[in-house]
């Protein structure tokens, strides 16, 4: 059975296995990475995201939640978890917590869709590595205003998500 | 926005300002500074700009080791199908994906198709003009 983006939710819900394998598929690698870079360990990486997924899987199914902000929320919690546990203070933790920041808003900004994606990565680029602006808008600045402002409100939404549901 | 209207800035353009355009007037520069919930707007996309700008250092995924899905489908118990279905990625492809890579597709299948075609085309051409 195939699972697209879109039911991959309603699948994983439902408590079907193929559920589980698509969500795994979809947001093992982020999740993985998450883990990676926050905790710094390919070991506790690893546990993280096998605890990560079970957890979701085993939980409550709640088709209402953002499973992927779930997964990432869960992975924050148990990278925390497991720095506290090696005797990492307030700023390794923070610094933890930024690393992971960043790929969550790495994610968000691969998974927008167009044209806020390319106009927000045209719009973040270092001025002298930016190509010849792309549309011009009512307020005069080289970039379609809500364009860039739907991206930056997704990017706001998929990190709020990820460090609370 | 003029001056003394009682107006706020409107989020469109504090979203261009965010990423690093030039307010549009001294009065929407002043007020985006001065009003606490336009600045506190501001700020909030500036966060969130920055962001995302030092996050395309980010150039790929991790790809965790097979034990790791080995282990979740023993405790799973029924999911012990690999997880290599078909799944749709929410993006699109664009202009943008030839100066950042999201490490989730590359040219190289591409660029070996051709090279095994021009081979398959040269070795034909060989055997014909011999």
């Amino acid at each position: 059975m195939a699972v697209t983006y879109s039911d991959v939710e309603q699948v994983f819900a439902a408590g079907q296995p193929e559920g589980l394998a698509a969500a795994y598929s979809m947001w093992g690698a982020l999740i993985y990475t998450v883990a990676r870079r926050g905790s710094g360990s390919a070991e506790a990486a690893a546990d993280i995201t096998q605890r990560t997924f079970l957890s979701a899987w085993h939980g409550p199914r709640d088709v209402s939640l953002d499973l992927k902000a779930r997964l990432v929320l869960t992975a924050r919690t148990l990278v925390r978890r497991h720095l506290e546990e090696q005797g990492a203070d307030r700023a390794a933790q923070a610094a933890a917590d930024a690393v992971i920041d960043r790929v969550v808003v790495r994610d968000e900004l691969t998974a927008l869709a167009e044209p806020s994606r390319s106009v927000l990565l045209r719009a973040l680029a270092p001025p002298g590595t930016r190509p010849v602006p792309v549309d011009a808008n009512e307020s005069g600045g080289p970039f379609p205003a809500d364009a860039v402002l739907a991206g930056l409100q997704r990017l706001e939404h998929g990190l709020a998500g990820s460090r609370s549901v | 926005m003029s001056e003394g209207t009682g107006a706020h800035c409107d989020d469109a353009t504090l979203a261009l300002v965010a990423v690093g355009q030039v307010a549009p007037s001294a009065v929407f520069e002043r007020h985006s500074h001065t009003c606490p919930a336009c600045s506190a707007r501001r700020q909030s996309l500036t966060d969130v700009a920055d962001l995302a700008r030092d996050s395309l250092s980010e150039r790929a995924y991790l790809q965790p080791p097979a034990t790791v899905w080995r282990g979740i489908a023993a405790v799973a118990g029924d999911a012990g199908t690999a997880p290599d279905l078909v799944v749709e990625l929410p993006s699109a492809g664009s202009a943008a994906d030839q100066t950042v890579d999201d490490g989730r597709r590359g040219p190289w299948p591409v660029i070996g198709a051709v090279a095994i075609a021009i081979l398959l085309l040269l070795v034909v051409l060989g055997l014909l003009w011999w």
